[in-house]
């Protein structure tokens, strides 16, 4: 898929003078690129995210995916993405905390019959949290409980994954696990991947990186 | 999974209440119904003339009257008139006997002696038809209809007080009258039979074939004027008609009115507790769309994370429609099963007091329930789909 963004300017910016390289630009991204939001708390990353999965529309500008005005995509149409053609993991990861781990995944899979019950146990020994798959999510520390809907996010068909600060609450090793799990399947699925962080690149070569402030 | 999680388990007080109170709505609603039916049906009593109801008419007696010696019975202009009238369906005249007559009866060990009077109606004015109702001139049996009242008038006023025994229909018809008939200096015996009792007309009734004949043979009187008329009317209450007989000095028979004068209190009563049962109905209606507004509210977040999974607002909807269905059907059941349990021993109820009511479960009594519930079903409904929509929208 590809994704064109035109004079995007998030409603917290307008009369002011937009900063960095994304906002108020003319931006394409490509079929496959690995792709980097890059900026300061409160600079705008979720927000960016939260655009381009239809969650919030306050913005001024257009953002087209595969050539359709996002404006014009109504609550079907969001459906029928999330459920085949977009992904995303949140920064504030909404889990359902009462539910364990491996149904947080299965809500998602029950819909996208992505994976066997085999597979999904494969990717939480990947990330090491094989051993909390029926424990409550609220009593996973964040760390575990961000490699939950890092998996939850991989349980999908996509053709671009939004990751919104994921690995913010994982250390380095955890981090290079979860990344290398992502590409692997960005790989699978030819996918592309737009990731927010706070100024690290997790040591992985992006595509492109964009920062929301100069 | 999902059922893990939606519709949720919140507001059960609030949950029964609404049950509740829809539960009463539905039923009275049906139960009134119902109730409305059986009497109407009780309360119209069943005629050839189909909806038509009767009343007899006379013309007042007064001192007047009886001084200017001015008559009291009625002219064939009059009856004319009055069958003119649009209100009224047919008019028929009482024939009354011009012959002597005298009864007596062997009952209770003493042979009891009276003279008495007879009137004929044509057949089809009567409120009964019995089954021996042939005037059988070889046997020379003569059937008789008595009023239902002098029955009930024997049984609970006269037949305690003398310590006799009281009586049912059939057992007195078994019982033969001696019939003595006199007249043009003729004499004959006749034998007489109780055959029916009647709520309507408030006479002692002989076949219209025996009247004539017996007036043939023992009179030579001339032919009378009636002095009463049935009348046959689908609404004796109208007031236009009632001016009508006022206007003439006719009098009637206003016990006969009684029933149409129960059945617009009915309807008066079934107005308001049909106006009760719709506010009620109402308000369980707001409860039910208020509590299924706060098993959506209360599972906001989880929606939104359903939504964000790729889940349709119609899935998500589905999951609270099921439990909506579920509940009102519930409601829908018992409020069913409290109309047939009221049916059955209401009319055990009236069997017991004596009344001859038939009562047989109203069709319309259960679509009458069956269209609120489709109504709380589908408004109900239509909401549920509303706040989901809007939620997957925000």
């Amino acid at each position: 898929m590809n994704i064109r963004i035109d004079a995007l300017v998030p409603s917290f910016l307008e009369g002011k003078i937009p900063t960095g390289n994304l906002w108020a630009k003319q931006i394409a991204l490509d079929d496959t690129g690995y792709y980097l939001i890059n900026a300061n708390s409160g600079k705008g990353k979720s927000t960016l995210l939260s655009y381009l999965f239809g969650v919030r529309k306050d913005y001024q500008g257009t953002i087209h995916f595969n050539n359709k005005n996002l404006r014009e995509f109504n609550i079907d149409d969001w459906a029928d993405w999330r459920s085949k053609k977009i992904s995303m993991v949140f920064q504030e990861l909404k889990l359902f905390p009462q539910l364990t781990a491996l149904q947080n995944v299965l809500m998602k899979n029950e819909l996208t019959k992505h994976f066997s019950l085999e597979q999904t146990r494969e990717l939480f020994s990947r990330l090491q949290i094989l051993e909390f798959l029926d424990t409550p999510c609220q009593q996973m520390s964040l760390g575990q409980q961000q490699r939950v809907a890092i998996i939850r996010a991989l349980h999908q068909p996509f053709e671009c994954i939004l990751l919104d600060e994921p690995f913010s609450h994982l250390d380095n090793e955890n981090t290079g696990l979860a990344l290398n799990l992502i590409l692997e399947h960005c790989k699978i699925q030819k996918a592309m991947m737009i990731m927010s962080s706070l100024g690290s690149n997790h040591g992985f070569n992006f595509t492109e990186i964009f920062n929301l402030a100069s | 999974m999902i059922q893990n999680l939606l519709p949720g388990k919140h507001g059960k007080l609030q949950l029964w209440i609404v049950m509740f109170g829809s539960f009463i709505g539905l039923s009275l609603v049906m139960i009134s119904t119902q109730l409305y039916l059986d009497f109407k049906n009780f309360l119209t009593v069943k005629s050839d003339f189909l909806s038509a109801q009767f009343i007899t008419v006379n013309k007042k007696v007064n001192v007047l009257n009886t001084l200017l010696n001015s008559k009291s019975t009625f002219s064939a202009e009059e009856i004319e008139t009055l069958s003119k009238m649009p209100q009224v369906k047919q008019v028929a005249g009482f024939v009354s006997n011009r012959f002597r007559l005298k009864t007596s009866i062997q009952f209770a060990g003493q042979q009891l002696y009276s003279d008495l009077f007879f009137e004929s109606v044509p057949d089809e004015y009567l409120d009964i038809q019995p089954d021996r109702w042939e005037w059988d001139s070889v046997e020379g049996i003569i059937p008789i209809i008595l009023p239902a009242d002098y029955l009930n008038l024997y049984n609970f006023g006269f037949a305690p007080g003398q310590g006799l025994p009281q009586l049912t229909p059939d057992m007195i018809s078994m019982a033969t009258l001696q019939i003595q008939i006199n007249g043009e200096g003729k004499e004959r015996v006749f034998k007489g039979r109780i055959v029916g009792f009647s709520h309507r007309i408030n006479s002692i009734l002989v076949p219209m074939d025996f009247m004539q004949y017996a007036n043939q043979n023992f009179s030579d009187a001339p032919k009378l004027e009636p002095s009463r008329l049935i009348v046959a009317s689908d609404n004796p209450a109208d007031p236009a008609l009632m001016k009508y007989f006022d206007e003439q000095g006719y009098e009637l028979n206003n016990e006969l009115l009684k029933n149409s004068k129960m059945q617009s209190l009915m309807r008066v009563i079934l107005t308001i507790v049909l106006f009760l049962s719709a506010i009620i109905i109402a308000l369980s209606l707001t409860g039910f769309v208020q509590f299924s507004r706060l098993l959506i509210n209360k599972k906001e977040y989880e929606i939104r994370i359903l939504y964000y999974l790729g889940y349709t607002h119609r899935f998500i909807a589905s999951k609270y429609l099921i439990f909506y269905l579920r509940i009102t059907s519930i409601v829908f059941l018992f409020s069913l099963i409290s109309l047939f349990a009221v049916q059955y021993f209401f009319g055990d109820w009236m069997a017991y007091k004596g009344f001859e009511f038939e009562s047989t479960i109203k069709l319309e009594a259960i679509c009458s329930g069956f269209a609120l519930f489709a109504i709380l079903l589908i408004t109900g409904a239509w909401d549920i789909f509303r706040v989901t929509k809007k939620l997957a929208k925000s």
